[in-house]
């Protein structure tokens, strides 16, 4: 170790951080198709965090703040993709041959060993525009509170209620259509 | 519970539809019609919505549980603890610089700075001097008119005492002398400026026609403006309207110089035979000496000055 004031700051921040690591790991493989990735999304963040780590105030949970740090991770790596794609599409499209462009959200868990149901859940969900699907991935997979929601994504708690309640809305039709709610209602 | 409370719990779920409910919620609500009429509206919405509260929460434990197969790598922290040490994200940070240090880096990223600061300027001060065509072109005549004519010039110079009152004279005669040569307005201040003004008068007539012609033009209108057409050709193509004006005294001071110089140079030195202590005309001719480059003339005056 260097010196102590840094081993501490290190140790500090790992002591902090480590409880988290993997549910930010599972987050991290809503977003991201394969657990590989979603590992390295999960570094990167943490090495991010770690550079900020002097700058964090007490005022949310150290997990709260790096959910905030994963999500907007999450989109720089998302607009990337996107980016890259066009940029292939752009480059074979001169040759005039037909373009098949796969749909993100089609298997977005293919790496995962997930039951059908639950693959079509999820499915369903990343159908939902980003604002929607965020807070029910926080609200329902990381079972985040309210004002912890608001704190990371820096809304106001109304705006999280009136927003997942659109969101839920949106779902239960697609959820019906799907038949997929009973399936989980029943088990 | 009271009305009220029943209340604020049916306003409270039209925003979030997922809270808990006490067990005897809707018994509660049929004892008030009022309750009953509002709790009739979003019954439906508030059901669809907890049905699908509870079909998310049941589906994403699922995927939790299936999630949960896969995990981090046993070397996850081992490798993430190396390299946020690498990256030096909370490497030690170097001590602040003695005051002396800290001094010395301000300046180092200020020098630079400086030094870019004044090449602007110099930039700007270069772009600024570069004149326009006809602005050179104004410097150059006057330049001219000025070895023209002088022996008008050097006169009037002698006369005045400092070199800014001296320019202001020169650029007065130069708008009143169009016509005439001379300045009206200024009077003669010895006996010599008199001979001096006469000599100049003599001047006038020895002027070229074209010249002249130009002169009476400018001299008719009253002022130093004139019409570009009754200058020669080659004058009036090269000439901007200001300063064409000037132009045709070089011409006639090239033509009667000679004679005339001659002249007044004879008349000087007459002066100075009789007085060769008059220190002012004996630098006056002098000046005109070297100018014309008169060795002769030098000579002569050496010999005057040392009797």
């Amino acid at each position: 170790m260097p010196s102590s004031l840094p081993s501490r700051d290190i140790q500090d921040f790992f002591e902090e951080s480590a409880p988290y690591h993997e549910r930010l790991f599972y987050l991290a493989c809503n977003y991201m198709r394969d657990p590989d990735e979603a590992e390295d999304v999960v570094q990167d963040v943490l090495i991010k965090a770690s550079q900020k780590y002097e700058t964090f105030e007490d005022r949310s949970s150290i997990y709260t703040w790096l959910v905030r740090i994963l999500i907007n991770h999450c989109h720089d790596i998302k607009r990337l993709h996107k980016r890259r794609r066009t940029h292939s599409i752009e480059e074979i499209a001169p040759d005039g041959k037909e373009l098949q462009i796969e749909d993100p959200s089609s298997d977005h868990v293919r790496n995962f060993e997930l039951s059908e149901t639950s693959a079509r859940l999820m499915n369903i969900v990343q159908t939902l525009a980003d604002p929607y699907k965020e807070l029910v991935l926080l609200r329902y997979f990381e079972e985040m509170q309210y004002k912890d929601i608001a704190k990371a994504l820096d809304l106001s708690e109304g705006t999280v209620k009136s927003r997942l309640n659109q969101a839920r809305k949106l779902l239960r039709d697609r959820l019906s259509k799907e038949g997929i709610g009973e399936a989980f209602l029943v088990s | 519970m009271s009305a009220n409370n029943m209340k604020n719990i049916l306003q409270e779920l039209e925003i979030d539809a997922t809270i808990d409910l006490p067990s005897n919620f809707e018994d509660e609500i049929k004892k008030s019609k009022e309750l009953t009429k509002q709790w009739a509206k979003i019954k439906e919405e508030v059901h669809n919505q907890r049905e699908t509260h509870q079909i998310l929460l049941a589906g994403m434990q699922q995927i939790k549980k299936e999630y949960y197969k896969s995990s981090l790598s046993k070397d996850f922290s081992k490798n993430l603890r190396k390299k946020i040490m690498d990256s030096g994200s909370l490497a030690p940070k170097p001590l602040p610089l003695p005051k002396k240090n800290r001094f010395l880096k301000k300046w180092q990223v200020l020098t630079p700075i400086a030094a870019m600061f004044m090449v602007m300027v110099g930039l700007l001060v270069l772009r600024q001097s570069n004149l326009p065509k006809s602005d050179i072109k104004v410097a150059q005549l006057s330049n001219e008119q000025e070895q023209g004519s002088g022996l008008i010039t050097s006169e009037l110079r002698e006369t005045k005492a400092s070199p800014s009152a001296e320019k202001r004279a020169d650029s007065k005669e130069k708008e009143k002398d169009v016509g005439s040569g001379i300045s009206k307005s200024r009077k003669p201040t010895s006996k010599e400026e008199t001979e001096q003004k006469s000599t100049l008068m003599a001047k006038k007539p020895q002027r070229d026609s074209s010249t002249d012609k130009v002169l009476n033009a400018a001299s008719d209108d009253g002022t130093k403006q004139f019409d570009e057409k009754a200058l020669p050709p080659s004058v009036a193509s090269s000439m901007p309207p200001t300063v064409s004006a000037e132009a045709p005294r070089k011409k006639s001071g090239e033509a009667g110089a000679s004679a005339s110089e001659k002249e007044e140079i004879e008349k000087m030195f007459a002066e100075l035979e009789k007085n060769p202590n008059n220190i002012a005309l004996r630098l006056k001719l002098q000046k005109i000496l070297i100018e014309k480059k008169d060795f002769k003339g030098l000579k002569r005056l050496k010999k005057i000055v040392s009797k």
